[in-house]
């Protein structure tokens, strides 16, 4: 069905790469610090964010290239291999701070649960536009979705990941809703699922203590420890004011805020380009979303519409939640902000996703010819 | 806008129209989410700025004082007196470090640590500094400057040194250990000496470590003047070697000299007995840090008669030849009596003060009016501070006239009841000597700015005409007898005229005048025709002989006939003495600069040769402290 030159829609494209190129002097800025206290030279984290860029822009291109019915094809074999790699990351995967979330092939590490999230949306997409008909049916149209949705969230609950388990379980739940799932089983799913999320939230030292921090009730010392990040990234976008202190003159990735180069990566941006920085920043992505949602919206099938709606709605929960995060609306959890924090494996799926989204656009009525 | 089915499948029910509501409702979530962070952004970058800004200054800025250099301190012939040696402490940053093996050579040969020391110590360290040495001094690690190694760090810091140790130390004073004037010129004219410090900003991080950055403030420290004293060292050391023979001769507990140049009112020593060193104050009791010639009193005894003779001759209530009746040694009233080491029966004025008549002087004072008596007193500076330019100085007690009873003028006559600093007992000694007018006494002649340029010169000041120039020419021609033939035979020089006067004071110990401890004093100036030198020499509680002039005349004129030796014009007479040249010491050049060290060396006209290379002086012999001729 594809016949002479692809479409390429430039609305997602640009801002998408824009946004790319951008991060690589966000990640610069942001990590030269830290670089040089942990390995002696700033330029460490600078090159190695450099070149998963490229590799990410060139990943763009070639999943735009791909039909994505093909996706449709194997997104049971797809599923089934993030299953396998979600338990293997439990028995030998890479730990860091308590707990296991890599998979670590010589220099490269690879994050499972990313993958999954990947998975899960496109499977989700074929699941729902095939059972359309039944989709009113508990058995046919509900149990599978929520089969998928307990299995996946109990194995990333494990490693434990609190926080990509729940931007999980969002993203399914969104899904269904979307995909006209029965609207009394997705309200007990969704209410079974807050309670669930509740007794897990609580059942660790460090998630409760900084549920209570964020609530303003925990004691003086667990309040230094939980919200010195908060603080630091709000004094990092308070000190930028409305046009920043200027590209590379921030200081609080001098050691000041942590992981400044990755999950509050937006804070840092707010400090050295300001309000209007950030401000632009949400802008692109808000341009990719409202795009994306035009696309979705004339997708030539039932597939490519809930692909395209899965895959925006991701982009948007992280970057809702990360800017979130970053300005203190919501409790500090490590959510990256997509296409800008420093990181491998999350960068080259959001480019997987951002290919796929192109070629649904290709394909959709979104050209006047 | 219609829906297009374009790949129709009978297994697919392509989502109706009507169902976009649930799209819409997500659009519409996820929208409400981007206006809320981005009004959360506008309230923390935009309305909250200014507090988030300043609480970020705090946070990324650091204040780092920039300390100015302490002025020197010079005598009258400018040898320098106080210094500072540069110090370097050694710290290497690891991480940055390139040529570690060639650093570590470099400095196993200046620091007093092995080469594999070195490199176990930078080996060991975690982070990103780590010392190496503390407190090097500069000179010996000169190659380390000119190393471009990125990992080394020196911290320069200053201390302050003294090349003559202990000598003057009580007027020179000593500093703390952040260079602040604690004593002596170093606190009385800290504010001229230590300049004005000035400050960076620098950036911090997270781990406090500081980086300095061209774009943040800095103010330049602006570095202290030099102070030049009116004391001449060489003269200081005569008088300190002098003083501390005398001291442990007569097993006194201390002593303190002063000479004052009488025309000018220029103090040209000054010193007390135990001393101290002055670069090692954690081992020095403070009792001997104090100036005593300025902060301490003492009842001055007979050496006051000279007060009282002047303010008789002058008032015309005496002369030369008036002849008063000594009681035979015991003057008895009712419920006290004055008694004379000596008894006397008639004598003349000139005797009485020759022989040091306690009876007779007190007769005299007990015949000059009250007012005018007090007026006498508080003209020759007694009662009041003279205003030195120097800490401490206390203003002594005299009584005034209204509070007079029917002894106070007896005693006050021959210097009991009053009390007073060696300062001003000397002082009124210079007014004899200086024609009847006092001068005001001080210390810093000169202080010059960092340009070289001198930023005030000192004029001798005239305070007021006590006496009449005949009564002073008077009075001197007595203690020129007092000396040639009278109690102060001790400071006789042959060929040179001394005038002078004891002193003995029962020292009061729990309120009652002891028979134990006593107060033992001379004064006088010289050369008695042209006076240039005016001397007091005092001794506390002297235990081999408590009298003036057995105990404290012999150091007044020991001072004076080594000082005549080694700077003849002295004598002005220019009389030739038989004195074996005196022994100097050997001032301490550590840590001078070597022509600094030259010049030192060569104003004290001895021979040198100097080792090695350019630079601070390290070490050098004989040490410091040794005692060698002249012109060795």
């Amino acid at each position: 069905m594809e016949t002479g030159k692809q479409h390429i829609d430039w609305y997602i494209l640009v801002p998408v790469v824009g946004l790319m190129l951008f991060s690589i002097a966000f990640v610069y800025s942001a990590s030269a610090s830290i670089a040089e206290f942990k390995f002696g030279y700033q330029e460490k984290l600078f090159w190695s964010h450099s070149i998963k860029v490229f590799m990410a822009i060139a990943i763009v291109i070639v999943f735009a290239k791909i039909d994505y019915h093909i996706w449709q094809k194997i997104s049971m074999p797809l599923m089934i291999l993030s299953l396998f790699m979600l338990i293997f990351v439990l028995f030998g995967g890479a730990s860091a701070k308590g707990a296991s979330r890599w998979i670590s092939l010589g220099p490269v590490s690879f994050q499972p649960s990313e993958f999954a999230k990947f998975a899960l949306v496109i499977h989700f997409s074929a699941l729902l536009a095939v059972k359309q008909q039944h989709i009113k049916d508990f058995e046919k149209g509900f149990l599978p979705f929520v089969l998928w949705i307990v299995v996946i969230c109990i194995l990333i609950a494990l490693q434990p990941n609190f926080s990509t388990m729940f931007v999980i379980f969002m993203i399914g739940f969104f899904m269904m809703f979307i995909g006209n799932t029965n609207i009394l089983h997705l309200g007990i799913t969704g209410f079974s699922g807050l309670i669930i999320a509740f007794l897990y939230g609580i059942s660790a030292d460090y998630r409760l203590n900084r549920i209570l921090s964020y609530l303003g009730m925990s004691n003086g010392q667990a309040e230094q420890t939980y919200n010195y990040q908060l603080t630091q990234s709000l004094l990092a976008l308070g000190n930028g004011g409305v046009i920043g202190v200027g590209p590379g003159q921030n200081r609080q990735s001098h050691l000041f805020l942590p992981e400044s180069y990755g999950d509050f990566i937006f804070s840092i941006i707010g400090e050295e380009y300001g309000f209007i920085g950030v401000f632009i920043i949400l802008a692109a992505f808000g341009l990719i979303f409202w795009r994306g949602m035009l696309i979705a919206k004339k997708a030539p099938d039932n597939f490519g519409y809930f692909l395209a709606v899965g895959i925006l709605f991701t982009f948007a929960i992280y970057v809702l939640v990360n800017a979130g995060v970053n300005t203190g609306l919501l409790p500090t959890t490590g959510v990256p902000m997509p296409l800008i924090s420093y990181g491998g494996t999350a960068l080259f799926i959001y480019a997987a996703t951002i290919g796929i989204l192109l070629n649904i656009s290709s394909k959709a009525g979104v050209y006047d010819e | 806008m219609p829906v297009q089915l374009n790949i129709p499948d009978s297994q697919e029910e392509r989502v109706s129209k009507k169902k976009f509501w649930k799209f819409w409702i997500v659009m519409f979530l996820i929208n409400v989410g981007f206006i809320v962070i981005i009004a959360r952004l506008f309230a923390i970058q935009v309305l909250d700025y200014g507090n988030y800004q300043s609480k970020a200054k705090r946070q990324h800025e650091s204040k780092v004082m920039l300390s100015a250099e302490r002025g020197n301190i010079y005598d009258r012939h400018h040898k320098l007196l106080a210094t500072n040696l540069r110090y370097v402490s050694i710290a290497v940053d690891p991480t940055v470090l390139k040529n570690e093996d060639r650093l570590c050579d470099l400095l196993s040969e200046t620091i007093n640590l092995s080469r594999s020391a070195l490199k176990k110590k930078i080996s060991d360290a975690k982070g990103s500094f780590v010392w190496l040495a503390r407190s090097v001094n500069q000179a010996r690690i000169k190659e380390l400057y000119g190393l471009e190694e990125k990992g080394l760090i020196l911290i320069n810091e200053a201390k302050r040194r003294f090349p003559y140790q202990s000598v003057g130390a009580q007027l020179i004073g000593c500093t703390d250990i952040d260079n602040k004037g604690l004593t002596g010129i170093e606190f009385g004219a800290d504010s001229i000496l230590s300049g004005r410090s000035g400050y960076m900003i620098m950036y911090r991080d997270g781990l406090g470590r500081l980086r300095p950055s061209a774009g943040l403030p800095r103010i330049k420290a602006v570095n202290g003047h030099s102070v030049d004293l009116t004391i001449d060292i060489d003269l200081q050391r005569i008088v300190e070697f002098e003083l501390e023979q005398g001291v442990k001769s007569t097993r006194a507990y201390s002593g303190t000299v002063v000479i004052i140049s009488p025309n000018s009112g220029e103090i040209l020593a000054m010193a007390s007995f135990p001393s101290y060193n002055p670069e090692r104050i954690g081992k020095s009791s403070a009792n001997w840090m104090r100036n005593r010639a300025v902060t301490d009193v003492y009842e001055p005894g007979s050496t006051f008669k000279v007060v009282t003779a002047a303010a008789a001759l002058e008032e015309k209530i005496t002369t030369r030849n008036k002849v008063y009746y000594g009681y035979q040694g015991e003057l008895k009233f009712k419920d006290y009596s004055i008694k004379d080491v000596h008894p006397h029966g008639k004598i003349t004025f000139e005797e009485a003060i020759v022989q040091s008549s306690n009876i007779i002087f007190s007769t005299i004072a007990q015949s000059i009016p009250d007012s005018k008596f007090y007026k006498y007193i508080r003209d020759f500076g007694f009662g009041i501070v003279h205003g030195i330019d120097l800490p401490g100085e206390v203003t002594g007690t005299i009584q005034k006239p209204e509070d007079f009873h029917s002894s106070s003028k007896r005693f006050m006559g021959f210097g009991y009841g009053i009390s007073a600093t060696p300062l001003q007992v000397l002082s009124a000694f210079c007014v004899i000597a200086n024609d009847g007018v006092m001068m005001k006494p001080y210390v810093i002649k000169q202080i010059t700015g960092n340009d070289g340029e001198a930023t005030y010169n000192a004029v001798p000041q005239k305070i007021r005409r006590v006496v009449s120039k005949k009564t002073a020419d008077e009075l001197t021609n007595l203690l020129v007898e007092v000396v040639d033939r009278g109690t102060g035979r001790s400071a006789k020089i042959s060929g040179i005229k001394i005038a002078g006067k004891t002193g003995t004071t029962q020292q009061i110990v729990s309120g009652k005048y002891s028979k134990k401890d006593y107060t033992a004093s001379f004064a006088g100036f010289f050369p008695a025709g042209n006076p240039k030198y005016a001397m007091l020499v005092l001794l506390d509680k002297p235990r081999s002989s408590y009298y003036g002039g057995s105990a404290a005349a012999p150091i007044f004129k020991n001072i004076a006939s080594k000082w005549i030796s080694v700077k003849p014009d002295a004598a002005d007479d220019g009389i030739a003495h038989n004195v074996a040249p005196a022994e100097m010491i050997v001032p301490s050049l550590k840590g001078l600069s070597g022509s600094s060290s030259r010049d030192l060396l060569a104003e004290l006209g001895l021979d040198f040769s100097v080792t090695g290379r350019n630079g601070l002086v390290a070490n050098h012999s004989p040490e410091a402290g040794r005692s060698i001729l002249p012109g060795s």
